[in-house]
């Protein structure tokens, strides 16, 4: 049985959701937050290699994990009241900060970073790597999908290539 | 291996016709007639849809086999809808969305929800993955090779993979063909008339948002929140009801003192034990009709262990857990099981008790259960006025926006020869602390 633990979840997500300045752009009660939340804890995992035992599913929406419904309300509530120092091991740490690199590169290339740039770069991960059949194309795939830019979707895309995937 | 013929889904020529207690005919394809001959499949006839409820509703014996057929023809009635108004393109992928609706329960261990959370916990394997392990080790992946069909696309559907999103949604979303099916036949059999559920007008009102999410017509809001109210009424009456869950709270601690203290190949204890009873094609035999036989003997043998001999025959003559305190009840957050004070309370009072009591005579049950989740991954859309696409849990006028978000299931249990003894300790405590 793997080791992983779905109450780390919380001091994981909390630090990235401060750190990457998304906490205070989403209200913990609104329906983005929660969209942020299922995101970050992909790219976590896809990124950031950690394991949370976490299974996404590939809705209209991108990835999405069921098990995260029970997370949202503990996550607000571990971000109002824990504190930012809250020990971290060292897998963590480095998965926080594997993440965060990659979501400031793709801030640094699109110039900002919100709950749809969040839900496109998940997407375009989950359709290069868990999706079956693996599309040809994922960006055409993604734009199929969804009232994007192409300019912006291959934006995404050239930021994740460079990390090794889509490739 | 040699197939009859190839499918012809649409000419009906060659379809089996099987008469189902809901449905009513049901047709099945070449492919899908080969598929349910094979021993994996004929497994299901010995699994029970609701595990132990025929204890409390003696009707509840339908099984895995009855509902696995069932949700195949809803998904076929939706698929071919969808594909009349352009949603599916092809009629070859009806074909495999009823593959993949057919064989989502292949992979269900004996009892089903008793026994499952053992592999959960203990192997780290639920039924999704075991049906995949099946579909993708067995001859069913030969007969799904020889009639054209991919197993790998019908292991993505039903692990909600699938490079279509529609297709995962059908199979499983909140309002999904599953759902739908056993909503519908466990009320059936069970006799719980509150959990009937309009599914004609449900079906007929099922269309696909500008997102490409599944959503129903304003005119089918009725039959959507009944769908919500039946559930509802189906986890406090049936699925979670006391005496159901004592009863298989009482087999998944036999089943794990099986594990503990027998080796059988039908015991399987790892991934890798599982893969095994695949390959030799004695998951066939993994069945309830085989535990039940299992303890039987192990019941009449004088050298089994004496509290697991006490554990079966509570289970065989009807003298199982009962509950000793429910706190159980609605709420609108999930439950956090290290902070909540009932919680608490009751593995203080099953601390307590344990000083005169065996721990195999006393159960503790907690549970979450999600009633109506507002999540905009998967929350049914309402399409209002034909255009706009609104979350059900956003329309005011919707009596579902009133429901609570949660059922919490909090219980202590303790076996029947011992109840009184447990029940009168608890009050003098009670007495004491008051």
């Amino acid at each position: 049985m793997s080791s992983w633990n779905k109450k780390r979840i919380l001091p994981v997500i909390t630090k990235l959701l401060r750190d990457l300045n998304l906490a205070e752009e989403y209200d913990g009660s609104s329906m983005e937050f929660k969209i942020v939340v299922q995101k970050l804890c992909y790219l976590t995992q896809k990124i950031g290699g950690l394991d949370f035992g976490l299974k996404f599913e590939w809705l209209s929406r991108g990835p999405y994990s069921r098990s995260l419904q029970n997370y949202y309300h503990a996550i607000l509530q571990y971000l109002l009241h824990s504190s930012n120092d809250t020990s971290l091991n060292e897998a963590e740490s480095l998965a926080i900060s594997k993440v965060e690199n990659f979501l400031n590169t793709i801030k640094t290339a699109l110039g900002t970073l919100n709950v749809e740039i969040l839900e496109a770069v998940a997407s375009l991960i989950m359709l290069c790597s868990d999706v079956y059949p693996v599309p040809e194309d994922p960006v055409n795939e993604l734009l199929k999908r969804k009232g994007l830019s192409k300019e912006f979707v291959l934006r995404i895309f050239e930021v994740i290539k460079g990390y090794g995937i889509c490739t | 291996m040699l197939y009859k013929r190839k499918n012809r889904l649409f000419s009906k020529a060659g379809v089996k016709k099987v008469y189902d207690e809901v449905h009513g005919y049901i047709d099945l394809t070449d492919v899908e007639l080969q598929i349910v001959d094979t021993p994996y499949f004929q497994r299901l006839r010995f699994i029970k849809q609701l595990a132990a409820a025929w204890y409390v509703y003696p009707g509840a014996t339908h099984t895995r086999f009855s509902h696995s057929l069932g949700v195949a023809h809803l998904m076929g009635l939706i698929a071919e809808n969808f594909a009349a108004q352009g949603y599916i393109h092809s009629h070859e992928d009806v074909q495999i969305l009823r593959l993949a609706a057919l064989l989502h329960d292949i992979g269900h261990t004996p009892f089903s929800h008793a026994i499952e959370p053992m592999y959960r916990n203990a192997v780290g394997i639920g039924h999704e993955e075991i049906s995949r392990l099946i579909i993708l080790n067995s001859s069913i992946r030969d007969i799904l090779d020889y009639f054209g069909y991919d197993p790998k696309t019908i292991t993505a559907i039903i692990e909600g993979r699938y490079k279509e999103p529609l297709y995962n949604q059908l199979l499983s979303s909140d309002i999904d063909v599953d759902r739908m099916d056993y909503l519908i036949r466990d009320a059936l059999h069970t006799g719980v008339t509150y959990g009937i559920i309009d599914l004609h007008r449900i079906v007929s009102t099922l269309v696909i948002d500008g997102d490409g999410n599944l959503a129903i017509l304003d005119k089918g809001i009725d039959a959507l929140e009944n769908f919500y109210l039946a559930r509802l009424h189906m986890y406090r009456a049936v699925y979670y009801h006391k005496t159901v869950v004592g009863y298989e709270t009482l087999l998944g601690r036999i089943y794990e003192m099986l594990c503990q203290h027998y080796s059988d190949t039908l015991l399987p204890k790892s991934v890798n034990d599982i893969k095994k009873l695949i390959a030799d094609g004695d998951i066939a035999l993994w069945h309830d009709d085989w535990l039940m036989g299992y303890i039987i003997n192990l019941y009449r043998n004088a050298s089994t262990q004496q509290k697991l001999k006490e554990l079966i025959e509570a289970f065989l003559f009807r003298k199982g857990y009962k509950v000793l305190l429910d706190m159980s009840k609605f709420s609108d957050h999930p439950l956090d099981i290290e902070e909540d004070k009932d919680v608490g309370y009751l593995k203080t009072i099953a601390k307590d008790l344990e000083r005169n009591l065996s721990s195999h005579e006393l159960a503790l049950f907690i549970d979450d259960i999600r009633i109506v989740e507002e999540d905009p991954h998967v929350t049914p859309k309402v399409i209002l006025g034909g255009k706009q696409s609104t979350m059900l849990t956003n329309i005011e006028s919707s009596v579902v926006l009133r429901l609570p978000r949660r059922y919490h299931v909090k219980r202590l249990y303790a076996l029947s020869k011992v109840w009184e003894k447990a029940l009168d300790t608890i009050q003098n405590k009670v007495q004491l602390d008051a």
